[in-house]
């Protein structure tokens, strides 16, 4: 019958018959022949949540089934995305680690493809450094050992090292009673000696852990930090005032550099070393470092020089010589507090701001003392009036204990930086109402110090009744960043509510959550949506009509 | 003509459906008021461990189900009541099997099986209606894999990483 069909028609029924068996393939492809492959990630290295010393140079992800790499990013503790590259073999995907990546919480995020061609999502979230052991645990009063111990050998070695250098000082350029060179040589040796061990405990910080002895390890860790210059600077000022130089101006000049090594050392630690304007803070560090150096090393000879009436040169030539300093100290240290600290209104919510304000009040009683001495004690003392060289003595020993309390409390925002300050203003745990058909819950996410988040589930049914699920996961992520999904399997808490923590999250917005429960061994239900904070955005919005 | 079509339909479908790797209902479509068979295809264990368990609820609207022997396997039905009373074949029904378990074989990772149920689509069903039917695999360790996730308004299995397996209701052909 088809022979008796002309060539065309037969031509044009192949072509219908080419597009019907194309529509049913794609019938076949398309749903609902039924849900295709998706690859799952099994295991990752780094693994999920683990905190590493170093940043690792790849990562490593494995998969259930062979994929191959769509697109993947880094997500570092800044809110730095960096794209990286990567190659696939087989179902392991080997993506190149960007070379520089802050420390602190990483968010590795890949879109990979399986087989069909329908590609997954997924984050891995691990830590690198040890954030959690530096700052993060003081202010909540869980200071470790370790962190006591760095505070006080921390605290110790400033002192000593400004009562070695500028008190070295202060008797080469007054023209003081050298103090005994046998004592001399024992506060050298003791401040080199907290000298090496504040390197050491740094370095044990570094590599995250407990007060312990590690071997040379830690000095390793240290020698890669500003801390190590710092010390050898410090060590190096002590060297040059503990030697015995002979000459009158050969000695001063001697001190006058190991003043300035020692007051150098200073802008090589701190906050001061990582603000912008970096010369500003590192010129203001200088100043201030220096005075203090200054003041605090002839706190000793001029108690021992209001001692005798014999000896009142010194005493007449420090009274002269401080005004001016002191008050560079005093402005130096304003300006690095205004550098450091953004905005007034917040100074009392972060650690950094207590702690300044404990020292301004130190600062500001130690400013009393010192006109009170200046205007009230020196001159009579000078005059030869047995009563206010004992009312100086008495106010020297003051200003010795007010001098180890000001260096004791600026030696705590070793453990508090200003930088703290976004993740202490988000105190107040954000809470989230999520609901669907079947179940409610409430999410609260709490913004820790470190800038992670823990987060806490309540489950209830619609008719406000407890529910006990199964299981409740957790996923969270952020389309605005390119962070793909990331799952935490929350644990129950014994007041019921389901928890985890170490979410990668310190700023909530953009972020959504999934959170899915298993109700029966057959059902689950998912709660979504946004963890943007709604407080903030009708301030917006309130803002924005105000303006309109 | 029509039979090499459609022989190349079947080939074309089959072959799209080699990568799937959830467990998945071999018909994508059950007929309103027939009886539907229902072969679950398990392609592979939990991450890697053997399959020694397959849970399977039966859903709402498919009556009467009753579970295929499998050689290595025990079979076990759960009976329950339904939500509702559905008619079949004149007769009123208001309870039957509500879950078949298939326990004590083993399926390593790297084998497939299929494991088989026949139920009557309830005429009272709508026409498109999407038939879930959640599965829970049990592995050795303790592992479990669920199928049970059931897409919400607007959107889709392909939005979940753990889908239950579909079928749709369709109109009995018009003979």
């Amino acid at each position: 019958m088809w022979s008796k069909m002309p060539k065309w028609a037969n031509f044009i029924f192949s072509i219908r018959a080419a597009g019907l068996l194309l529509v049913l393939a794609a019938l076949g492809i398309l749903p609902p022949a039924g849900a295709q492959a998706h690859a799952v990630l099994r295991s990752s290295s780094p693994a999920s949540n683990e905190t590493l010393d170093q940043p690792p140079s790849r990562v490593e992800l494995h998969f259930n089934e062979v994929v191959r790499l769509v697109s993947a990013s880094v997500t570092d503790s800044t809110g730095a995305r960096t794209d990286v590259q990567g190659d696939t073999a087989g179902s392991a995907v080997v993506l190149n680690f960007p070379g520089s990546i802050a420390r602190g919480t990483i968010i590795v995020s890949y879109r990979v493809a399986s087989e069909d061609g329908h590609p997954v999502g997924g984050s891995v979230v691990f830590h690198i450094g040890t954030y959690t052991a530096t700052a993060s645990e003081v202010p909540q009063g869980l200071a470790s050992p370790l962190m006591i111990a760095i505070w006080l050998v921390h605290a110790g070695s400033i002192v000593l090292l400004a009562v070695v250098v500028g008190g070295a000082f202060f008797a080469r350029l007054l023209e003081a009673r050298t103090p005994p060179p046998s004592r001399q040589d024992l506060s050298a040796s003791l401040a080199v000696l907290l000298l090496t061990t504040n390197v050491y405990l740094q370095g044990l910080d570094e590599i995250g852990g407990e007060l312990r002895f590690a071997g040379i390890q830690p000095f390793l860790a240290a020698s890669h930090s500003g801390s190590a210059i710092a010390a050898s600077l410090a060590l190096f000022s002590i060297v040059l005032v503990a030697m015995p130089i002979k000459g009158r101006m050969t000695s001063l000049a001697a001190t006058v550099l190991a003043m300035i090594a020692a007051s150098v050392s200073f802008t090589f630690t701190g906050h001061c070393n990582a603000v912008e304007p970096r010369w500003l803070a590192r010129t203001c560090m200088f100043l201030h470092s220096g005075v203090m150096i200054f003041w605090i090393g002839s706190l000793i000879p001029l108690w021992r020089v209001s001692e005798k009436q014999a000896h009142t040169g010194p005493l007449l030539g420090f009274s002269r010589a401080i005004p001016l300093p002191f008050a560079g100290m005093l402005l130096a240290g304003g300006a690095l507090a205004w550098i450091e600290l953004p905005a007034l209104d917040t100074v009392m919510l972060s650690i950094y701001g207590r702690v300044l304000l404990l020292k301004i009040l130190l600062v500001s009683l130690l400013c009393l003392l010192a006109l009170y001495n200046r205007f009230w004690l020196t001159q009579p003392a000078l005059a030869g009036s047995q009563t206010a060289m004992w009312r100086l003595r008495r106010s020297v020993t003051a200003e010795m204990v007010l001098a180890v309390a000001i260096v004791a409390s600026a030696s705590l925002w070793r453990f508090a930086g200003p930088d703290q300050l976004e993740f202490a203003t988000a105190a107040p745990p954000l809470s989230i109402h999520l609901h669907s058909e079947t179940a409610m819950a409430q999410l609260e996410l709490q913004v820790q110090s470190d800038g992670t988040s823990t987060a806490r589930v309540s489950v209830i049914t619609l008719d406000f009744e407890t529910l006990e699920p199964r299981t409740v996961l957790l996923r969270v992520k952020n389309p605005r960043a390119g962070v793909e999904p990331i799952k935490y399997d929350l644990l129950r808490s014994p007041d019921g509510a389901w928890e985890t923590r170490g979410l990668p999250i310190s700023n909530p917005d953009g972020w959504e959550a999934d959170v899915q429960i298993l109700i029966d061994d057959f059902t689950t239900a998912h709660l979504q949506g946004e963890l943007s904070p709604t407080a903030d955005t009708s301030v917006t919005r309130r803002t924005a009509d105000a303006g309109s | 003509m029509i039979k090499r079509l459609m022989l190349a339909a079947v080939v074309a479908i089959s072959g799209a459906s080699v990568a799937n790797a959830h467990i998945t209902l071999e018909q994508s479509q059950g007929t309103s008021g027939k009886a539907y068979k229902a072969v679950l295809r398990v392609g592979h264990g939990c991450e890697g461990k053997a399959t020694i368990k397959i849970r399977v609820k039966v859903p709402e609207g498919l009556l009467s189900a009753k579970p295929m022997p499998k050689s290595g396997w025990t079979v076990e039905k759960v009976n329950a009541t339904y939500e509702m009373s559905y008619d079949l074949y004149g007769k009123p029904v208001k309870e039957g099997v509500s879950e078949i378990v298939w326990s004590g074989g083993s399926l390593a990772d790297d084998e497939y099986d299929e494991f088989v149920f026949r139920a009557t689509v309830a005429k009272e069903l709508p026409l498109g209606t999407r038939i879930f039917v959640p599965v829970v695999q049990e592995c050795t360790d303790g592992a479990v894999e669920r199928w049970i996730e059931v897409p919400a308004a607007g959107k889709n299995s392909d939005d979940y990483e753990t889908p239950a397996p579909y079928f749709e209701v369709v109109a009995q052909p018009r003979s």
